[in-house]
C-alpha cells in the first residue's frame, strides 16, 4: 500500500546547498545588523552591542526552554505563568524572613513542580501540550494570585542579597545575565548533541510511536522535560526579576508569551517537532534584539516599529514558505 | 488663667445644654441622604484588578460606600478589552446605579458609555479618560502633569541648566490618555524652548523590563542625556535599575509619577527619583465617592452632568516628602477587598 503511494524517486544526494529557515534568519540578522551598523550612529560599538545583548537576555533564556519542548514535539505556553509565579513565592518567602537559600529551594521546587504537572497531563492524560500548558499557565497565575501576591507588582526584598547580581551585577563591564544566557545556550546545546536524552528528544518529536517502540520511557521522559524547561523559567525569572528590582507579574498579559514562540519559529526551529537547534533560537533572539535597538536607537514610534517587526518576521516566514514548500510529512502531521 | 478655665467650660455646657434641647429637632437633611445610596449598586470596572492603582481606588471607593448601603461590585477587566467591553455590557443588563470605568485608551467603550448612560446609568470614569465625557471623570488632569513634567525638565536640563538638554521620555501605553496627552503636553511646551530635544521617546506598555531596555539603549546612544521622564512609578522601576546600572544615579534628572505609594516616597528620599507627581489615590477615591454622591443625591439625568474632578497634583521632592506624603498599602488596602 505504502509502495504504491510513495511513487517519488528516493532522492539520496542532498548535499546541494538548501536554504533553510534558518540560514534566510542568519542572512537577515547579519543584513539588519550591517544596514544598523552603517547608517546609525552609536550601534556598532561594544557598549551598545553588550546593552542589546542583555535585553534580550531573558527572552533568549526562555526561547532555549521553549527551543527543547518544540524539538519534543510539544510547546510550553505556561513558561512566563510559572515564571511570574516562582518568583513571587521566592520573594514572598523571602519578605517574609525565610532564608534565601530555603526560600530558593522551595521556590525551585515550586517550579519544578507546575512543570511536572504540565507533564503528567500530556504524557499521562495525553492533553495536547497546547491546551494543558494554556490551561496550566492560567491555573498557574490564579493560585498565585490567589495564594501568594494580591498587587500585579511584587517587590524585590531587600535580603535577596548577592542574588541581585544575576540580572544587576557584572564581571568585567559585561552584565552577568549575559554570561548567564551564553552558559545556558552552551549546556543546553550540549544536552541536546551529546546526551542520549538529547538524542531521545529528537526521536519522540520526530517520530513518538518510534521512539517508545525503540525503547525510550516516552511518558517520564516528557514528565521531566517540562520540569526541567519551568526549572529554566524560575532562572529567567530571577533575571527579569533582579534587574528590575521587582517581578512585575503583569509579564504574563504581555506578548512574551508569545515572543518566546516567535524566536523558536523565527530561528527555524519546526513546529512539526523534531527538527532544530539552540543556534536557532539565538538567531531568532538576536533578530529581534538587534530590531527593538536599533528602533529605539532610531526612535521609531511605537506604532511603526511594531509594523516593522511584524512585517520583517512576516517576510522571514514567507521567504520559508517559497523556499521550503510544504511536504506531504508535514501536511500529515500538521503545523501548530 | 481660672477665669478663662471657667467661662470655658460654662460655655461647653452651654452648647451641650443646646444640643441636647434640640435633639427633639429633626435634621430634615439626613434621611434623604442616606435614602439616596441605600439599596444600590455600584460597580467598578478597571482595567485590571491586582494593580496597586486599582487595589487602592477600589478599597478607598468600598470603605466610603459599603457602610452607607450600597452593594459595590467589581467587574475585573483583567488586561482584556472585550472582557471589560462584555463587563459593561452585562453591568448595563443589569441596570446598575453607578458605573465606574477605568479606560484602556482614549477611545475605548464610547457606545457602550453612551448605552448605559441611556439606560439611566451613571458612568463615572477614573483615572484615565476617554474622548467621550460622561457623567464624571475623576483623576489627574494629564495635560497638566504633562505640562508640569515638561516645565520641571526645562528647569533641570534647558539652557540655563548648562546640561545637555537631551531628555527621554519612557512612556507607558501610548494610546492611553496618560500617554496622549502628557506627551502632547511636553512637546507642546518644548516648542517654546528650541534647545530641548525629545532624543528618545517610546513606549513600554508599562512593563519595568521594557522601560529597563529603552533606557539602557538611550544611556548608550546619548552618554550626555540630561534627564529621563517616566510615566508611571511602577513602569519607573526599570528606568531606575537601568540608571544605576550604567552608574548615573544623581547624574541624571529623573522624574516619575503616580499614586502616592509608600515605595515612591521612599525613592523620592534615597534619591532614585529626583521628582514625583503624586496623584494621591486616596484623593481620587474621595472624588469618585463625591460625584457618585452628587449624582445619586440630585439623581439629574444621566449623561447630563458632565462634571470633572480633577486630582490635584502633588509635587514631592526629597526637600518636600514627608511621612504622610504617601500611603502604605498595608495600611490603606489591607483587608478591605478580602
Amino acid at each position: 500500500m505504502n509502495a504504491a503511494i510513495n511513487t517519488k524517486p528516493q532522492r539520496t544526494e542532498r548535499k546541494r546547498f538548501e536554504w533553510s529557515q534558518a540560514k534566510i534568519v542568519v542572512c537577515l540578522v547579519g543584513l539588519t545588523f550591517a544596514l544598523f551598523s552603517l547608517t546609525l550612529n552609536g550601534f556598532l560599538t561594544p557598549s551598545n552591542l553588550i546593552t542589546l545583548v542583555r535585553n534580550v537576555a531573558v527572552l533568549g533564556i526562555l526561547g532555549i526552554g521553549m527551543t527543547v519542548v518544540v524539538i519534543g514535539r510539544g510547546v510550553d505556553l505556561s513558561m512566563v505563568p510559572i515564571m511570574a509565579v516562582s518568583i513571587a513565592c521566592l520573594f514572598v518567602m523571602v519578605s517574609s524572613g525565610v532564608s534565601l537559600p530555603l526560600a530558593l529551594v522551595v521556590a525551585a521546587l515550586t517550579a519544578l513542580l507546575l512543570g511536572a504537572v504540565n507533564g503528567i497531563l500530556i504524557a499521562y492524560v495525553e492533553i495536547p501540550p497546547l491546551f494543558t500548558t494554556l490551561a496550566m499557565g492560567t491555573v498557574v497565575l490564579g493560585l498565585g494570585q490567589y495564594f501568594v501576591f494580591s498587587n500585579a507588582a511584587v517587590p524585590a526584598p531587600e535580603a535577596i542579597g548577592w542574588l541581585s547580581a544575576l540580572g544587576a551585577g557584572q564581571i568585567g563591564g559585561i552584565p552577568v545575565s549575559i554570561f548567564a544566557f551564553l552558559a545556558l545556550a552552551i549546556l543546553a546545546h550540549l544536552f541536546l548533541k551529546y546526551t542520549h536524552s538529547g538524542r531521545y528528544l529528537f526521536a519522540i518529536g520526530d517520530n513518538p510511536n518510534a521512539a517508545r517502540n525503540a525503547g525510550v520511557a516516552m511518558r517520564p521522559f516528557i514528565v521531566v522535560q517540562y520540569a526541567l524547561v519551568a526549572l529554566l523559567a524560575f532562572f529567567a525569572g530571577i533575571i527579569m526579576a533582579t534587574s528590575v528590582n521587582e517581578m512585575n507579574t503583569r509579564i504574563v498579559y504581555s506578548t512574551l508569551p508569545y515572543d518566546i514562540i516567535l524566536v523558536v519559529v523565527i530561528g527555524g526551529v519546526g513546529l512539526a517537532g523534531g527538527k532544530g537547534s539552540i543556534f536557532n533560537a539565538l538567531v531568532g533572539t538576536m533578530l529581534i534584539g538587534i530590531l527593538a535597538n536599533g528602533m529605539t536607537i532610531m526612535d521609531l514610534s511605537y506604532t511603526n516599529q511594531k509594523l516593522i517587526q511584524s512585517m520583517v518576521l512576516l517576510l522571514a516566514i514567507v521567504i520559508d514558505g517559497i523556499v521550503n514548500p510544504r511536504d506531504e510529512q508535514v501536511s500529515q502531521q500538521g503545523d501548530i | 488663667m481660672l477665669k478663662k478655665s471657667i467661662l470655658a467650660g460654662a460655655l461647653t455646657l452651654a452648647t451641650l445644654g443646646l444640643a441636647s434641647g434640640a435633639s427633639a429637632l429633626d435634621d430634615p437633611t439626613r434621611a434623604p441622604y442616606y435614602e439616596a445610596f441605600k439599596g444600590k449598586t455600584v460597580a467598578f470596572v478597571p482595567i485590571a484588578m491586582g494593580v496597586n492603582i486599582t487595589q487602592s481606588w477600589a478599597a478607598g471607593i468600598k470603605r466610603a460606600l459599603e457602610p452607607l448601603g450600597v452593594n459595590f461590585v467589581i467587574r475585573d477587566g483583567n488586561f482584556n478589552t472585550d472582557a471589560t467591553a462584555q463587563a459593561i455590557t452585562n453591568l448595563i443588563d443589569q441596570k446598575v446605579d453607578v458605573m465606574i470605568v477605568q479606560n484602556t485608551d482614549v477611545q475605548a467603550f464610547a457606545k457602550l458609555y453612551k448605552k448605559a448612560q441611556a439606560a439611566g446609568i451613571y458612568v463615572i470614569q477614573v483615572g484615565m479618560q476617554s474622548v467621550v465625557q460622561t457623567d464624571s471623570y475623576a483623576g489627574p488632569d494629564w495635560t497638566l502633569l504633562g505640562e508640569k513634567m515638561a516645565a520641571a525638565a526645562i528647569k533641570a536640563c534647558g539652557k540655563d541648566s548648562g546640561k545637555s538638554s537631551k531628555v527621554a521620555l519612557v512612556q507607558g501605553a501610548v494610546t492611553s490618555a496618560n500617554g496622549i496627552f502628557v506627551t502632547q503636553a511636553i512637546e507642546a511646551a518644548f516648542a517654546s524652548h528650541p534647545e530641548m530635544q525629545i532624543v528618545v521617546n517610546q513606549g513600554s506598555d508599562w512593563d519595568p523590563s521594557k522601560a529597563h531596555a529603552i533606557t539602557a539603549t538611550a544611556l548608550q546612544q546619548h552618554p550626555d542625556l540630561c534627564g529621563i521622564l517616566g510615566y508611571w512609578e511602577d513602569e519607573d522601576q526599570g528606568i531606575v535599575a537601568a540608571v544605576k546600572e550604567a552608574g548615573k544615579a544623581g547624574d541624571l534628572f529623573v522624574l516619575t509619577s503616580g499614586i502616592g505609594e509608600q515605595k515612591s516616597c521612599d525613592q523620592v528620599k534615597d534619591g532614585s527619583f529626583d521628582l514625583y507627581y503624586s496623584y494621591d489615590s486616596r484623593t481620587v477615591s474621595q472624588q469618585v465617592v463625591d460625584a457618585i454622591s452628587v449624582l445619586l443625591q440630585t439623581r439629574p439625568e444621566a449623561g447630563s452632568l458632565k462634571a470633572l474632578q480633577l486630582t490635584s497634583l502633588t509635587e514631592l521632592t526629597k526637600e518636600t516628602v514627608g511621612d504622610q506624603s504617601c500611603w502604605r498599602q498595608a495600611d490603606y488596602i489591607g483587608e478591605t477587598l478580602k
